[in-house]
């Protein structure tokens, strides 16, 4: 069977610049949150949880570690006859070939893969935003208000409107007006940049929307306003839960460090709607006979030898004896050795701290945080 | 390795009272995440096996829902493969122990007489270890053995085990005779043993006449008309008979070096994954000197204690010289010292449960205290 009612394409291209160092070798989406998962990991099992079997990954800046991550998507129970996921980078034809030029534009090159499925809707997503959301039920009300397109929202405070796309929506729901990062916003209604097309009126936007030379072909600045002015029956899909957008260093220590807290915002050990993962074949944690740990998140594979509070320690770290790490992140095989002390820091994937070195400072502990990568060292502030 | 088929044996003789009750040992959970067999499997897909067969026992739930289709040690493609076999039968046969029961062969001779593998490598799936048994194999075929019995050194001469079986051996790691009821001999039997299919074939056909079925014995009288050879093993070793030696075995994960020689490195052990969260220490949550799995939420202290997937401890509860099996929930209060809780045990608040080095507390499957 290959028709689908709704199938996904997902936006996993951005580079997301403002993480610094951490997106230096990978995109965005493949950065990891949360101990043992990576970003795209949140709305992949979104969609195994709404009954989503087909998904187009958008794919563009340094994919390599994402799609060997991604595989054949049979970690998020993927693997269908006919369906799953398929990786779809930019290409060439016979009259050249180009990169996505934003986000209409990487599903308007695209159009030959929706069209093979055939569906009644197609639903667009960010690979790197954090939350838990039941598609199906937004798909429902779509149906029931028989809207063209139906854009999910989340309440914001009025002062950080302005970093959103904001709508303004009558007592129905439906869509009247909607402003790209307006500088007065006069709603709290952002939009999530998740969208839920009928999938003929969205075909016929991209078509169009590719023919003008001015446009930036970008969803929040393009089609949406286009569709609105067409006067096309637009509804907002209001989303209540936990949602975050982790575009800067601080946003994603701040979103991390919640996770530690006793009855954090996104609840990962709710078995309903279960978070899934390329999982490590890595064994289960060790902790040493002079380890003292407090408020922490610790991941298989991990040896803890030194004091550990208040952090969130991923898959394969070392933490050798007399380290100590305070409020910190220590990403996949990042190894701290004896007697070196983290305060406040992000400590990318395999990077080592050598012995007795310092990264951060007690005085520092909430005002700033420190990410090492590789080849770079970011300081943000908090 | 594709001239090579695996198989892991049913070793039913292992008695764990209430932890074998239940389940085959091959399945049997150990070190927090693994079951038994998945040492014996890892180290044949390590080896580079792309056939592997595991005969299973009268129970097969757990064994089927483990390996799934073999996904997880990467049998589960066109050119490899994961077969689970008929038979697994006791292993005793009027009154005496089988230590190979060439019946569970003939019971599924045909993918002995298809397969195009020159060599067939045994394995009982109640040993814990991580061994190069490539090189063995390799070994095995460059000196035109036909059969390698893997051994260790033995160091004191007490039988641990009927299973046991010693071998006295030549400087030139000639076998020159098996000892399967008394103690003599330099060497014991790893549970690993390289059989060239020609011969398993020879003593398969001869089992009906000769009314001897277990391929150990056969081998045994065939000693000085074949070659028969043994490799030794260093490293890490145990295997697990009783609930003594599970207990000891677990313990011995606590020890650094072990841990990381037995599973870590290049050569890992597998086993089935499960999307667990990360296990979660929350304010009052303390941990040393332990193994813990992923999806545990620790409000408690744990110390020198293993602890499997998706393990609850409430605040001000102690965990210690224990083991935890899976989805086991400690409430608030607790107190445990040398206790084995087998999967999904729950112990409500303020149980006190003390055993002893010699005699832990066992608790079965499902227990509610």
């Amino acid at each position: 069977m290959r028709k689908r009612e709704c199938i996904a394409m997902l936006l996993a291209g951005g580079q997301g610049s403002r993480l610094g160092g951490l997106t230096a070798n990978l995109a965005k989406p493949a950065v990891v949150f949360g101990g043992k998962y990576r970003m795209i990991d949140f709305t992949i099992s979104n969609c195994s949880n709404s009954n989503i079997d087909v998904i187009g990954v958008l794919t563009q800046y340094k994919h390599r570690i994402l799609n060997h991550y991604i595989g054949s998507g049979a970690a998020w129970g993927m693997e269908s006859v006919d369906g799953g996921i398929s990786i779809l980078p930019p290409y060439q034809t016979r009259h050249g070939g180009q990169w996505y030029n934003g986000t209409a534009d990487a599903v308007y090159q695209n159009v030959e893969f929706i069209d093979y499925y055939d569906p009644d809707y197609v639903l667009i997503l960010s690979g790197d935003h954090i939350y838990k959301m039941d598609y199906s039920k937004m798909l429902a009300q779509h149906k029931a208000t028989k809207a063209e397109a139906t854009i999910s929202v989340i309440e914001v405070p009025l002062e950080e409107a302005s970093r959103f796309g904001i709508m303004t929506a009558d007592e129905n729901g439906r869509i009247t007006e909607f402003a790209e990062k307006p500088a007065h916003p006069n709603s709290t209604l952002a939009s999530m940049g998740i969208y839920i097309f009928n999938w003929k009126t969205l075909r016929r936007a991209l078509l169009e929307d590719h023919e003008k030379p001015d446009s930036d072909n970008d969803f929040g600045k393009n089609i949406i306003p286009t569709l609105l002015g067409e006067g096309l029956p637009l509804y907002a899909y209001r989303f209540e839960g936990y949602w975050q957008d982790v575009g800067t260093i601080p946003s994603y220590y701040e979103c991390s460090m919640q996770l530690l807290e006793d009855d954090s915002p996104l609840d990962l050990y709710d078995s309903s709607s279960p978070i899934y993962s390329n999982n490590l074949n890595a064994r289960p944690q060790f902790i040493g006979p002079q380890a003292h740990i407090d408020n922490c998140m610790i991941c298989d594979g991990a040896s803890v030898f030194g004091e550990v509070t208040h952090s969130i320690i991923s898959n394969d770290v070392y933490i050798g004896n007399g380290a100590k790490v305070v409020d910190s992140i220590l990403l996949h095989g990042a190894r701290i050795e004896d007697h070196a002390q983290i305060y406040g820091a992000i400590i990318d994937e395999n990077v080592v701290i050598e012995r007795s070195r310092m990264v951060g400072s007690p005085e520092t502990l909430g005002k700033e945080v420190t990410v090492i990568s590789k080849n770079q060292v970011d300081v943000a502030k908090l | 390795m594709n001239n090579v088929l695996g198989l892991i044996m049913n070793s039913s003789e292992a008695n764990l009272r209430d932890l074998t009750e239940i389940r085959p040992a091959l399945t049997l959970p150990f070190g927090g995440r693994y079951r038994l067999m998945d040492f014996a499997l890892s180290n044949l897909v390590n080896a580079e096996i792309k056939k592997v067969g595991i005969f299973g026992s009268d129970k097969y739930r757990s064994l089927i829902d483990h390996v799934g289709t073999g996904q997880e040690w990467s049998l589960a493609r066109k050119n490899q493969e994961l077969l689970i076999l008929q038979g697994g039968l006791p292993d005793y046969f009027n009154k005496r122990y089988v230590h190979v029961n060439l019946q569970d062969f003939i019971e599924n001779s045909g993918i002995f007489t298809r397969s195009r593998q020159d060599y067939v490598v045994l394995c009982a799936s109640n040993t814990i270890c991580n061994i190069d048994l490539k090189k063995a194999l390799d070994h095995h075929i460059e000196r035109k053995a036909d059969v390698t019995i893997l051994t260790r050194k033995v160091l004191d001469s007490t039988r641990s085990s009927v299973m046991d079986i010693f071998v006295e051996a030549d400087e030139n790691e000639r076998i020159k005779g098996l000892h399967l009821d008394s103690e003599v001999g330099n060497e014991v039997s790893m549970g690993f043993i390289i059989v060239n299919n020609d011969l398993l074939q020879t003593c398969m056909k001869a089992a009906p006449t000769t009314h001897e079925y277990d391929l150990i014995r056969q081998l045994k009288a065939l000693c000085p008309q074949i070659a028969m050879y043994t490799e030794t093993f260093g490293g890490y070793f145990r295997r697990i008979n009783t609930l003594d030696d599970y207990f000891k075995a677990n313990m011995d994960l606590l020890n650094p070096a072990i841990v990381d020689r037995l599973l870590g490195g290049d050569n890992w052990i597998s086993t089935k994954n499960k999307d667990n969260p990360p296990t979660r220490y929350l304010k009052s949550g303390r941990a040393i000197h332990s193994l813990i799995a992923s999806g545990c939420k620790i409000a408690g202290s744990i110390d020198s204690s293993v602890l499997f997937r998706e393990c609850t401890i409430g605040t001000g509860s102690t965990v210690q010289n224990s083991i935890l099996l899976e989805s086991c929930n400690v409430g608030e209060g607790v107190v445990l010292n040398y206790v084995i809780a087998d999967r999904g045990v729950s112990i409500s608040d303020g149980v006190v449960l003390q055993g002893t080095p010699e005699n832990p507390v066992v608790l079965h499957k499902g227990t509610q205290i």
